[in-house]
């Protein structure tokens, strides 16, 4: 099988610290965010521009190319605690 | 992921969130003809945040304005980015041309449709069907692509003023190449924005966004009223949270 390369960069770290994957094309996307945000930092969740983690790499590369962000989630819900 | 529950005074200025006190009240029968309560492009009517505006962004198009209790599920306290959905799912239904017309008209998704799809997509547990979990800007832009095959931009930015400023001159680009609304949430401001325009006053001195806030529980109100209660209005850049960051889900719906 042949493989895809991503290189990973973490969006909310100023430094944007990046990591670079190669993975077979099957490999199931959550596996390769799993292992680049615990390289990366200690991020556990991954966003990108619209991109569902649950499809293959291979997918993910086809659709998207090589170049993706993590970025963390927000939750919104009740009413925004802020600074008085 | 920790659920923060707001049991303080505390908050940011985002007008009032219920007329009616601490009574609560059936907006409507829950049924497909709900949204012909709705207001319609509450936004209309504003006055000009500043005098010296020298650029405003708006969407195109018409918007519908949801908010908490508004199909008669009581979503109090957990359905705003849910809501903010619904207002961008409303824009493509009605206000969007798609390339393929079998994409148009399928109606916002309701609150349990919406924890259906995360669920069938994989990306949430089982367990998040029938439950009050918030939602974020991932989770919409999930959403869109799944129900109208719409891909979204997410931007994030990282906190503070000159990063927001930043976001300011994205969200130009944003409504002058695509027209669509935004969603913008937060961490430490974990309340759901639904964002209608920007305005920007010269180089340097700042911005503010044409927020539509769906933290509103109550029977259908008409524009002045929502207008009045703050629930459409322009809000500085400078008045967000600089310690919490933000995400924008960005629809987009240009023509290729």
């Amino acid at each position: 099988m042949s493989k895809v390369t991503f290189k990973i960069t973490l969006t909310s770290d100023p430094r944007l610290p990046y990591k670079v994957l190669s993975v077979p094309e099957g490999t199931p996307f959550t596996a390769v965010l799993k292992f680049a945000a615990e390289e990366v930092s200690g991020a556990r969740r991954y966003n990108g521009i619209g991109i569902n983690p649950a499809q293959t790499a291979g997918n993910v590369f086809l659709k998207h190319g090589s170049e993706l962000r993590i970025i963390p989630r927000d939750r919104v819900g009740g009413r925004g605690v802020g600074p008085r | 992921m920790a659920y923060m529950e707001d049991n303080s005074a505390e908050g940011i200025d985002w007008g009032h969130k219920s007329v009616l006190g601490e009574k609560k009240h059936r907006c409507t029968e829950r049924n497909s003809e709900f949204t012909g309560a709705l207001p319609e492009n509450a936004h209309i009517g504003l006055p000009s945040p500043a005098p010296d505006i020298v650029k405003c962004s708006l969407i195109s198009g018409d918007c519908l304005y949801f908010h908490y209790g508004c199909d008669g599920q009581d979503d109090s306290g957990w359905g705003c980015g849910y809501r903010t959905l619904q207002t961008m799912a409303w824009w493509l239904c009605h206000s969007w041309c798609p390339p393929s017309p079998k994409a148009k008209c399928r109606p916002p998704p309701s609150l349990p449709e919406i924890q259906h799809a995360l669920v069938a997509m994989g990306d949430k547990p089982a367990s998040f069907a029938g439950s009050r979990e918030w939602i974020g800007t991932f989770e919409a832009s999930l959403i869109l692509d799944y129900y109208y095959n719409v891909p979204c931009k997410v931007v994030h930015v990282r906190g503070g003023g000159i990063e927001l400023n930043r976001a300011a001159e994205e969200l130009h680009e944003h409504f002058q190449s695509q027209g669509s609304p935004v969603m913008m949430g937060g961490d430490r401001d974990n309340s759901s924005k639904g964002i209608l325009g920007v305005c920007s006053r010269p180089e340097g001195q700042g911005s503010y966004l044409l927020v539509m806030d769906p933290h509103y529980y109550g029977p259908p109100l008409e524009r002045a009223a929502l207008q009045g209660l703050g629930l459409v209005s322009w809000k500085n850049v400078g008045s967000l949270d600089t310690s919490s960051f933000y995400n924008l889900c960005l629809p987009q719906t240009a023509k290729t």
